[in-house]
């Protein structure tokens, strides 16, 4: 069993994706001028957007929308509840941060990481596990219900005039974020055009798509890497916290997906987004219900201690547990 | 000779994830113009912060209007509930403007 485990983890770590990323980190910490410039990021953004939603909804235009579907966004959602409530009791009560800052970060890690997910497909696919493309949908529903809950758990722990609703433009910020519009838009897209979309244009979507998610990465790195150089608050017992948290949260998602009897592909792909920890939505919805909260907490635990662990050890090992209990 | 005319510039350092509510209070106060700038880099009560974020919310911009100083006050006063709420900076100088009608 630990043969099967590190022969599927050296062969992630082998991976140009993950090995990109290592050299953005390595850039960064080697203080290195090493830039991807932001227009440049943005696209690949967009490309990976547009590529991996569109490609989910051509795969479920060949199944159509099915039970299972409703099913998983609705555990999906469960999970995105319960998440955040476990990750606060816990920041609160061995008192590693204050109950603002605990609902902040919980926030985070009961949301979605879309990169993550993307990096755990391109796993799946590389190992030619199947999976079901409605996946895609489901971490868009993911994204929001963990940050009503952070909100909710943060107000409990503010007085009158500080308390923050789920105000209108909150609400566009999280529904309508330029990540979410491009995902579900490209995956309607995929839907509608099915399979002659993907003859007509296959070709711009699959090909370079490792391509680009390695060059993505290496931005991710350069980001991670810087945010941990000045990562002066993550004290042992946080950054422990976002190396234990993903393990406890693909646990309950892994308990999900054996009551709901997904395959290991499908099943594997609930425990990453359970795992992943959001950085892109979750931080600009704090910025506006909680400034009082600190990024520098929580955006750094996210991005430069959860996503690196989740990328490099966390993709092999969910897929090892899924593979071996689901299907 | 060209005649200058005394204006009041404010500078707001804010995050793009909190513009709309600088602009909001603008609008309140009846500030017709505004140029709003990106920021390179910095330093802050969180730290170094840098352009290139992965989320647009946490980039940084600058906006700057220029108005009357009788109008000044009104102006910060409309400030006042974002800059009590948000990390935002603010700065007043004095300006001198060449065409007086624009401001």
């Amino acid at each position: 069993m630990i043969e099967q485990i590190l022969t599927l983890a050296g062969a992630n770590l082998a991976s140009p994706i993950v090995l990109f990323f290592a050299l953005g980190v390595a850039a960064a910490l080697a203080r290195s001028d090493l830039t991807v410039p932001e227009a440049f990021a943005k696209g690949l953004t967009i490309y990976l957007m547009l590529a991996i939603g569109f490609k989910g909804g051509v795969a479920v235009a060949k199944n159509g929308i099915t039970l299972d579907f409703l099913t998983v966004a609705a555990a999906g959602i469960v999970l995105g509840v319960l998440i955040p409530a476990i990750a606060h009791g816990v920041l609160t009560r061995t008192r590693l941060l204050d109950p603002l800052n605990a609902a902040a970060v919980a926030a985070h890690y009961g949301s979605v990481s879309i990169v993550t997910f993307v990096a755990g497909t391109t796993l799946l696919t590389s190992l030619g596990v199947a999976f079901d493309g409605y996946m895609i949908a489901v971490t868009a529903i993911m994204e929001t219900p963990a940050i009503i809950v952070g909100l909710w758990l943060a107000n409990a722990s503010l007085k009158g005039a500080e308390r923050t609703g789920f105000s209108k433009d909150l609400l566009h910020e999280v529904m309508l974020n330029g990540s979410v519009v491009l995902l579900m838009g490209a995956f309607l897209i995929g839907y509608v055009s099915g399979e002659p979309g993907m003859a007509a244009i296959g070709a711009f979507v699959d090909t370079p798509f490792k391509g680009v998610l390695c060059l993505f990465m290496l931005d991710m790195g350069l980001l991670a890497g810087r945010r941990l150089v000045t990562a002066r608050l993550l004290t042992p017992g946080l950054v422990l916290f976002g190396l234990v948290m993903p393990l406890v949260s693909a646990v309950l998602a892994l308990a999900m997906a054996m009551a709901l009897a997904l395959s290991p592909g499908t099943g594997t792909l609930l425990m990453i987004l359970a795992a992943s920890a959001s950085y892109i939505a979750v931080p600009a919805a704090m910025r506006i219900a909680l400034p009082q909260a600190n990024p520098a907490i929580y955006v750094t635990l996210s991005l430069a201690v959860t996503f690196p662990f989740n990328l490099s050890l966390g993709l092999p090992l969910y897929y090892f547990a899924a593979s071996n209990l689901l299907g | 000779m060209t005649v200058l005319h005394p204006r009041k510039r404010i500078d707001i350092f804010v995050e793009m994830a909190v513009l709309p509510r600088v602009e909001e209070a603008l609008t309140g106060a009846r500030v017709t113009g505004f140029t709003v700038v990106p920021c390179i880099k910095g330093r802050g009560w969180n730290g170094d912060w840098s352009s290139d974020e992965i989320a647009d919310a946490e980039r940084m911009v600058m906006l700057s209007t220029i108005t009357r100083a009788e109008t000044l006050d009104t102006v910060l006063e409309s400030l006042r509930p974002v800059m009590e709420r948000w990390r935002i900076v603010v700065s007043v100088a004095d300006v001198q403007v060449v065409r007086s009608d624009k401001f």
